[in-house]
Parts: C-alpha cells; structure tokens; sequence
C-alpha cells in the first residue's frame, strides 16, 4: 500500500456494524426441519412403488405425494438452506447488514408460509400438474411476492455494502435471484377457474417448452447457481485457503448463466417439439459439461495443499464429495442429453438416478458441510460429536451410492426391453407390465437407500440438537469496524471485470441479457407455432365431458407415472401405435407430455379397452392385470363431477383461444351430463354399478377414450 | 408449413450466432487471462477469507 493510501486509510471514517445472525439461525433451522419432511417423503413415495400396498388413502397416494416431495426437497429443503447461506454471507462479504430487518422477517415467514401452502394443497389434489410448478395461482403469487422481498432485501444490502468489489459468490447470487424471478413469472402466467384451478395460457407445444424451459432452469438457478456461490464462499472457509482460481470463475460464471438456459429442450428430445429447439438443446447441453466441470475444479482444488484434511474434518469430506457428485451430475447430464443416450434412458428410472445424485450429493451434502459450518458459529458452542458428523456422512454416502446404481440398473433394463425386438419383428416384452416386474427389486434397494440417507440425517438432527442445546447465551452484540464504502480499498489499476464488480447495476443488467438471449431464441419461435399449426389441424376440442375429465386426470397427478408422448422409433410404434404429432395437443392446457414411465404411455389409449375395462382398472388395477403396481382409485366413482362450472371453462378456453361455439358454452352442462349418462348407462348394462353418470370416474374414462384420437 | 416448423432452413443463422458467441467468449477468456492482470485477480480470490469478525 502506497503512503498516500495508508494516509487515506487513518483519516478514513470507522463506522460499525452488527450483522443480522438471527436471521440465518431462524433460516438455518427451517432446513434442518424441512430436509426431515422431504427425506421421510422420500422414503415413503420410494415404498409405495415397492409396495402399492402403501398408497393406503387417496391422499397419500403416490401421483399426489411425489409433487409434495420434490416441492419439499427443492423449495422447502433446498430453499432455506440457500437464503441461509446467502443471509449470512452477504453480510460478511458487503461488510453491512442485511437492507430490512422486517424484510427479512416477512421472507421467513412468507416463504415458510407457501412450504405449509404446498403441504395443504397438493395431498387434495390442488395442482396444475406442471413438474416443480405444480402449485396453484394463489401460490405463485405469494412466491412472486416473497421472492421481490428477498431481491429488495439483497439489493438492499448491495446497495449498503461497504466492500467496492462484489465477490464472486455475490455474482451466482444475483444471477438465481433475477433468473428465478423471469422463470418463475412467465411459467405461472394463467387464467385463474377458482380459487384452487386454473389454466395455463400456452397450450401442448408452447406450454411443454415454456415449462421445460422453467424446469430445468430451476435445477440451474435454484439448484445450482446459489449452490456455486455457496460453495464459493464456505469452501474457502472450511479449508482455510483462498479459491483455486478467481479467473477461472469469471468464465465460467459467464459460460454457465449463458449457456444453462437454452438447455431446456433437451427433456423434450424425441418428442413433437420442432427439431431446431431439439438440437439447440442438445448443443447447449453438451457445451454445459465445460463451465459445469469450470466450477467443479475451482471448487476441489481450493482444497490444494491441505487434502491432509479430508481424513479429519468431517465439513470438508462433505463439501469435496458434494462436488464430486457435482462433476458426476454435470459429466451425466450432457450425455443424457444426446438424442441416442436420451432414446434409451429418457422416461426410466436412470433420469430419477441422475437427479438424485445430484439432489441427494451435491444439494444435500452442500447443504450438511454448510450446516456443520455454521451452527457453531451460529450457536458459539463446538459441535457435539464430530464422530456423529462422520457417521452421517458415511451412512449418507452409501445411501446415495445404493440409490443411484440401482436406478442406473433399473433405468437401462428397463430401456433396454421396452426397445427389443425379435427377428420375427415383434417388441419381445409386448406386456408393459413384464418391464416393470424386472426392475421392481431395485425399488427394495433404493428403499433401502433411502432409510441410509434417513439414518445419517437423524443422527445430524440429534447432533445439532446436543449442540444448540448446550450453546452458552451470545449476551454481548458483537460489532465490526470497518473503514465507510471506499475508503479502505480500491486499486490505481483496476481491470475489466474488476470494475464491472464494483457496478452491481450493470452487471445484474448483463446476467438479464446472457439469459434472455437463449429464452427469446428458442420460446418465440415456440410461442407463434400455433399460428401456422391451426390452419391445416384437424385436431377438435375436448367435449365439455371430456374437459371435465382432463381436469381429473391433472387433479390426480397421472403425469407422475405416464407419458402422453409417442416417440419416433419403432419399438415405441409397435408398442403404442403412431408417433404423436404438434396438433394432437394443440388445446391441451396443460400439456400433459409427462417424464416418466411408470406405468406405459397412454397417447393413443383410446378406443383400446372398453368403458368397462377403464372403470374396473381404476377401481382395482390388480382386477386387470396382476401384477400392476397402480394405486386404485376407487375413490373417483365416490365424488361428483362439477357439471355446473364447465360453461365458464369452456368459457375461458374460448377466451385463450380454442375454438368452443357460443352453443357449446351455453349449453356445456347438459352436453356433458348427456354424454355422461350414455357411458353410465354402457357402463350399467356391462356389470357396473347404477349411477355412475354425475361421477368423475365417468369423466376421466371420457376422457381416456379421446386419447389419440384428433377428431 | 408444419413441415417447416419441423426444421430449420436457416444455417446461417447459427454459424453467425456460433461465431458471435466464439468472438465473445475468447475476448473474455483473453483479457482475464493475461498475464499482465494475474496479480489484481489473485488478491480478489482471498475475498471470503478476509476477517471481518473483531
């Protein structure tokens, strides 16, 4: 430092601060709760596929819970550990507290608020069945309205700091709040029915790319971006030593918020979605595996020159298999994502392997080494058992490693006899059912690991117990000196990108642009399709019947187990007959492609049973095939259809641009009851019980029997 | 027109956008890169170790 500077430096103001810890505690104990609820649903929704037995009441049914865990997991779980880690980082890296304090009150409470929301809704069936977007519109309102707190509030603090540099975890942070808030926004624009119903203003092509393009940009920005810039920051910490490159995590910062965001249609390989936006995903995907493995680097080797450590400190064995699982996640993605490898593992359990190695490893483990970190610090007291704290990551590893192989095996044999044909031309597994018999031991093994993971968190939740419980009273408001903005720092030469951190304006105005060149690119192309499609289409809109029972069909959260989207390939021809065209779902709000095949694809199930079959199979699946692991869902022969709603439904489908008459809008209700009362009627003279007419049984099996069929 | 929502018929389209995002990138790679800037970034990576607490 220069004499002048120094000079500057003691005549600088000392102003003090006290950082807002109360905050993170309140944020860091939520995660321990939240992680609890999610790994137990887990567990359980891991049982119910072993065991139908256990999908015991309809609302705890499998389709119902597996929103409710992955919701818990992502934003209950995932969430509060990330406002956690950003809460408390912030603070230090701007050397300010927090912008509001009742701001960050209103985002605990808020947040908590939409996790206890979600547990109310989703188990009623209250969802638009979107995945990771499944709540309803009052919700994603209040998410809408929580997130602006938490950016004011993070603003805020920018905008306060007394550090001219923003660091690098800064950056990641300012890139998940902008991002998540575009994602969130524009895949929650509809039209609300009810309080708890609404529909989604794009239709079949449109909504399946704006909803992967959410999807799987909420695995980007919500699961991976905070977590990077978590790992920026306690990694350093934990090992004692600075980051292995700060110019490697300015490319890849730039690479990964660029590029992550065109990567959506690669969960739309292989189906209608128009080449072009196939292979713009593919390319994009592939590209990722570089600033993926950027980060990963940077984050293992900060660990240079005291790998020593790993043997003894539990933290840092966490953080180093977190982002080895990482690597792992971000090496399998880009391969998952070319067309041939999709073909195989797309629909099968290999995709649940992958993004559980990722959640379980990278997400879970981030989050434990954080905790560990923190609650000490937090508390003032040591942790109570630092064998606990190796237990726990032992037992959660072989958790992870018991889960992942058995859904790699699992995914693979299953791909494997879907697509094999015999020298006679025919599928060699023609019974759906047989496919799933094969794989249904390596549900026993992922249960079993699972109650691993379930263990190792108990013993976490014990550990911290000990150690709050001990924690001696922090009676004494810490406070920090530090030299007013400016003042203390600043360099005669500064560089590029130095400079751009100390404008946290700009570059917040740059992430918004890096994202939003691939969303334009490939979403307004999408967004227009329907104009040239509608012309030529034979496709006709749902009856008011049949409406009514795609509402059902969404309520109970079928998508959670089967596609709606044939594939171009022979086996899948042979199997279920014409691959599906853009025109087949051109007034399907919301599109109901699906991702997973538990049970098989059902585009062009029309006409394949009769009424009779639909409604004994949803009684009792085992009544139809023997060895079904379907839940039953007797129940939807107990509630009534709401004929009455259906004219403003159709009302508001006319509204977004389906072709509904004023006649059929008028007189929606006895158009419905009729065809209602002709499948009851069928449905009686078949053997079935009398009075089926005003049930939703009737509506769904409506509905089913228009699948694949355009006119 | 369906047919032409199933492909792209403009290549050039990508190879500018390709060209465009190579251009961008390598600047970017260059000038954190160079050797002449090392010394001001690595200060930068001790960031989160600085002691804040008193």
């Amino acid at each position: 430092m220069s004499q002048a500077a120094a000079d500057a430096q003691t005549s600088a103001t000392m102003v003090e601060v006290t950082y807002d810890d109360q905050i993170v505690r309140y944020f860091t104990l939520a995660t321990v709760i939240w992680a609890g609820v999610a790994f137990l649903l887990g567990v359980f929704i891991a049982l119910e596929l072993a065991f139908w037995q256990f999908n015991f009441a309809e609302w705890f049914t499998f389709s119902r819970m597996r929103p409710l865990h992955t919701n818990a997991a992502i934003f209950a779980f995932a969430g509060n550990a990330i406002f956690a880690g950003i809460y408390y980082s912030t603070q230090r890296l701007c050397k300010a507290r927090l912008f509001s304090d009742a701001l960050s009150r209103l985002h605990f409470w808020g947040w908590q608020l939409i996790i206890v929301s979600a547990a109310l809704t989703l188990p009623f069936g209250i969802t638009q069945s979107k995945e990771y977007a499944e709540l309803e519109w009052p919700i994603d309102i209040a998410i809408a309205v929580v997130w602006v707190i938490f950016a004011v509030n993070f603003f805020g603090t920018l905008y306060r700091r007394r550090e001219k540099h923003l660091y690098v975890a800064l950056w990641f942070y300012i890139a998940t709040i902008v991002t998540v808030a575009l994602l969130h926004i524009f895949n929650s624009i509809e039209v609300p029915v009810s309080l708890f119903q609404s529909y989604p203003v794009y239709a079949g092509v449109q909504d399946a790319l704006v909803q992967w393009w959410y999807g799987h940009n909420a695995v980007a920005f919500f699961l991976t971006t905070p977590f990077l810039g978590l790992m920026y920051y306690f990694m350093p910490k934990a090992a004692n030593g600075p980051i292995y490159s700060y110019r490697l995590s300015i490319i890849h910062f730039w690479s990964l918020v660029f590029m992550y965001i065109w990567a959506g249609p690669h969960h739309l390989l292989n189906t209608a979605l128009p080449d072009w936006a196939q292979t713009l995903g593919i390319t994009f995907s592939v590209m990722l595996w570089a600033p993926s493995w950027g980060g990963m680097i940077n984050g293992l080797l900060t660990l240079r020159g005291a790998w020593d450590r790993l043997r003894t400190d539990p933290i840092l064995k966490f953080f180093v298999a977190a982002i080895t699982l990482y690597g792992m996640s971000t090496f399998e993605g880009p391969l998952l994502s070319v067309k041939e490898v999709n073909s195989l593992a797309h629909y099968t359990d290999w995709i649940i392997g992958h993004v559980h190695g990722g959640a379980l490893g990278w997400n879970g483990f981030m989050a434990f080494g954080m905790i560990y970190w923190l609650v000490p610090r937090l508390w003032k007291n040591d942790m109570y058992s630092t064998k606990l704290m190796n237990y726990h990551f032992w037992l959660a590893t072989i958790g992870i490693a018991l889960y992942m192989l058995s859904m790699w095996a699992a995914g693979i044999t299953q791909g494997l006899m879907w697509r094999a044909i015999g020298a006679d031309g025919k599928l060699v597994y023609p019974d759906f059912v047989e496919t799933v018999m094969r794989i249904v031991p390596l549900y026993y093994v992922r249960v079993v690991g699972g109650l691993f993971y379930l263990v190792g968190y108990t013993l976490m939740l014990l550990n911290l117990f000990k150690t709050i419980k001990g924690a001696k009273p922090d009676e004494k408001v810490k406070i920090h000196s530090f030299y007013a903005f400016g003042e203390g720092h600043g360099s005669p030469y500064e560089v590029v990108h130095r400079k751009l951190e100390g404008i946290p304006a700009v570059f917040t105005v740059l992430v918004i642009v890096g994202v939003l060149v691939g969303s334009l690119i490939e979403l307004v192309p999408t967004i227009t399709a329907h104009t040239y499609v509608e012309g030529n289409s034979q496709a006709k809109p749902y009856t008011a019947l049949q409406l009514a029972g795609r509402d059902v069909y969404v309520r109970e959260g079928c998508y959670v187990c089967h596609s709606q989207q044939i594939r171009p390939m022979v086996a899948e021809a042979l199997r279920y007959g014409a691959p599906s065209t853009l025109d087949e779902s051109l007034f399907d709000r919301p599109f109901q492609w699906g991702s997973k095949r538990t049970g098989p694809d059902l585009a062009r199930v029309g006409g394949k049973y009769p009424d009779l079959w639909h409604y004994r199979h949803m009684m009792d699946p085992r009544q139809m095939v023997p060895q079904s692991i379907m839940p039953s869902y007797a129940w939807l022969q107990k509630y009534g259809t709401d004929f009455g709603v259906l004219p403003k439904k159709l009302s508001i489908m006319r509204a977004l641009g389906v072709p509904y008459s004023d006649d059929e809008i008028e007189h929606a209700e006895a158009w419905a009851r009729g065809d209602a009362k002709k499948i009851a009627t069928e449905l009686e003279q078949s053997g079935a019980p009398a009075g089926l007419e005003n049930k939703k049984i009737v509506a769904l099996i409506a509905y089913l029997q228009r699948l694949g069929k355009l006119p | 027109m369906k047919a032409a929502l199933a492909s792209f018929p403009m290549p050039w389209l990508s190879c500018i956008g390709a060209l465009l995002f190579l251009s961008i990138f390598l600047g970017i790679a260059y000038f954190t890169f160079r050797k002449s800037v090392k010394a001001n970034y690595e200060r930068a990576a001790w960031m989160a170790l600085e002691e804040t607490e008193k």
